[in-house]
């Protein structure tokens, strides 16, 4: 029974959600917004038991003195920090001096939020502009065909998708006095002609991957996602 | 050691300096290279303008902090277009970090700027988890997914919520997104499922992927990074932080385009002197 109660409820929840899509009828309609509003209700709770598996994990590898465990005390700090400052009551925070309470502007974990989490993932993020320069210079050699038509594409959109690559095609023009292609217009070409093609392919093959997996699921051919081989 | 050899271990840490120096240079002294909007961006405008006042619009944040700068101008940019218009906006987000953004930019836009008050020309939702199950269900009841706003005031008896529960009452889906779930999503829950107009923001990175959308009519306009937010942002307003910031990534570009030609130029060499394994 254990795996023929999750694959029955895996084949009756999946076709009931394909049946809603394509047919309007009031009653499946009905059933269907039941499945879903269920679904976001499993969502949160999912959120909870990620945040205590988060939890667990850590305090684990403190308690093993695990490789980097150090980096789990303001893991945990953080972690429990934010949550008792959004989950405590507002005016327990406004009693103490706070302007607001809660998420709400001006409460403690809104000045955490803009003066922590925003500069720390805005820091993460801009390291990538040094990467991938130090990546450009290092790594990105023209060795076949294929890799300098990379190359050329490569830097014909990053010239035209920024002002500079304009700037640089009017200059030009004028010099020489003839109306060539710009950069920008390049550029576009590029975007809407071998790129689209490209990901237009690529697009409808991953579809048609996902319709026959989540097919092979629903039918009960496919059971890693219940735990079967 | 000759010079190519020098060049060819050049420590990276320079390379650091020199981007560097090139994004902050431009920042304090502007190039003033002149952004000309294409096509993409034309209609994401064109989009918004066609609405008339009184309509309500739902505004899909997805995204975080990571993507601030690349995204938050686009969603300025478009909450002052949609305030210009004196549409109704119903902000919702499916990424958790992302509601104090949308109220940042509700303070200094809407509020600040064109004096709009909470709860009657505009709401922020919050975040809801869920996905896409989420998107759908907004399609049915929109009070029904969110009965409360961000700081969980009822949305019932909102004036901003008046006539609007479902995305038969909405005119248009504007989305600001980073990845999933985001514009993808919305286009294939939402746009192809109600038939509702969508236009999208997103990073540079994901752009691409998106273009067959925009291409299909399934998105009627299309932001792609700070490229396109700069564009749609001197379309509502001649400039903004986006078009500020192009020059920056003008000078950037140009460095790594630099690079990328220097390090094949010395491999160029290498394999003329038949030192390259």
């Amino acid at each position: 029974m254990r795996r023929e109660i999750p694959l029955f409820l895996t084949i009756f929840f999946g076709c009931m959600m394909v049946i809603g899509f394509f047919v309007p009828h009031p009653i499946v309609n009905e059933a269907r917004s039941r499945v879903e509003e269920w679904t976001i209700i499993l969502a949160a709770a999912a959120v909870v038991l990620g945040v205590a598996n988060v939890a667990r994990i850590h305090m684990h590898k403190i308690s093993r003195r695990d490789r980097d465990f150090q980096y789990s005390f303001p893991l945990l700090f953080a972690l429990f920090l934010m949550i008792a400052l959004g989950v405590v009551p507002k005016d327990w925070i406004t009693s103490i001096g706070f302007p607001a309470g809660g998420t709400d502007e001006g409460s403690p974990f809104d000045w955490l939020y803009n003066n922590a989490y925003v500069p720390m993932q805005g820091t993460m993020f801009a390291l990538l502009a040094f990467y991938i320069a130090s990546a450009a210079f290092r790594a990105f050699r023209i060795r076949t065909i294929e890799a300098a038509l990379l190359a050329i594409t490569a830097v014909l959109v990053m010239i035209g998708r920024v002002p500079v690559g304009g700037s640089i095609s009017d200059w030009f023009n004028g010099l020489i006095h003839v109306d060539l292609w710009t950069l920008p217009e390049i550029q576009q070409w590029i975007m809407d002609i071998p790129n689209l093609a490209a990901k237009r392919a690529i697009l409808i093959g991953a579809a048609l991957g996902a319709i026959a997996t989540s097919l092979k699921i629903i039918l009960g051919i496919e059971r890693s996602a219940i735990g079967g081989d | 050691m000759d010079w190519k050899t020098r060049l060819e271990q050049l420590d990276r840490r320079i390379i650091f300096i020199v981007i560097f120096f090139a994004v902050l240079m431009p920042l304090f002294f502007p190039l003033g290279l002149s952004i000309k909007p294409g096509p993409e961006a034309t209609a994401f405008h064109a989009a918004i303008e066609a609405l008339q006042p009184g309509d309500a619009v739902y505004l899909a944040a997805d995204y975080d902090p990571g993507s601030l700068p690349e995204l938050q101008p686009m969603l300025e940019a478009a909450i002052e277009q949609l305030c210009r218009k004196d549409v109704r906006i119903i902000a919702g987000s499916l990424w958790p970090a992302c509601p104090p953004l949308v109220n940042r930019a509700f303070t200094e836009i809407a509020q600040g700027r064109f004096n709009k008050v909470y709860g009657t020309d505009y709401v922020n939702l919050g975040f809801k988890e869920g996905r896409e199950v989420v998107m759908n269900q907004l399609g049915q009841s929109i009070r029904g997914v969110y009965p409360v706003d961000s700081s969980g005031a009822p949305i019932a008896d909102m004036p901003v919520m008046s006539g609007v529960d479902s995305y038969a009452d909405i005119k248009l889906i504007v989305n600001v997104s980073a990845g999933y779930p985001g514009t993808k999503e919305w286009v294939q829950q939402v746009r192809s499922r109600y038939s509702i107009p969508l236009v999208a923001g997103c990073t540079a990175v994901s752009a691409p992927e998106y273009f067959p959308y925009f291409q299909s009519g399934q998105l009627s306009g299309l932001l792609g990074g700070l490229a396109g937010a700069a564009e749609y942002e001197v379309l509502v307003s001649g400039s903004g932080p986006a078009a500020k910031k192009m020059d920056a990534q003008s000078l950037g570009h140009i460095v790594i385009i630099g690079f990328i030609l220097l390090g094949n130029l010395i491999y160029f060499l290498r394999s003329r002197e038949g030192s390259v394994a």
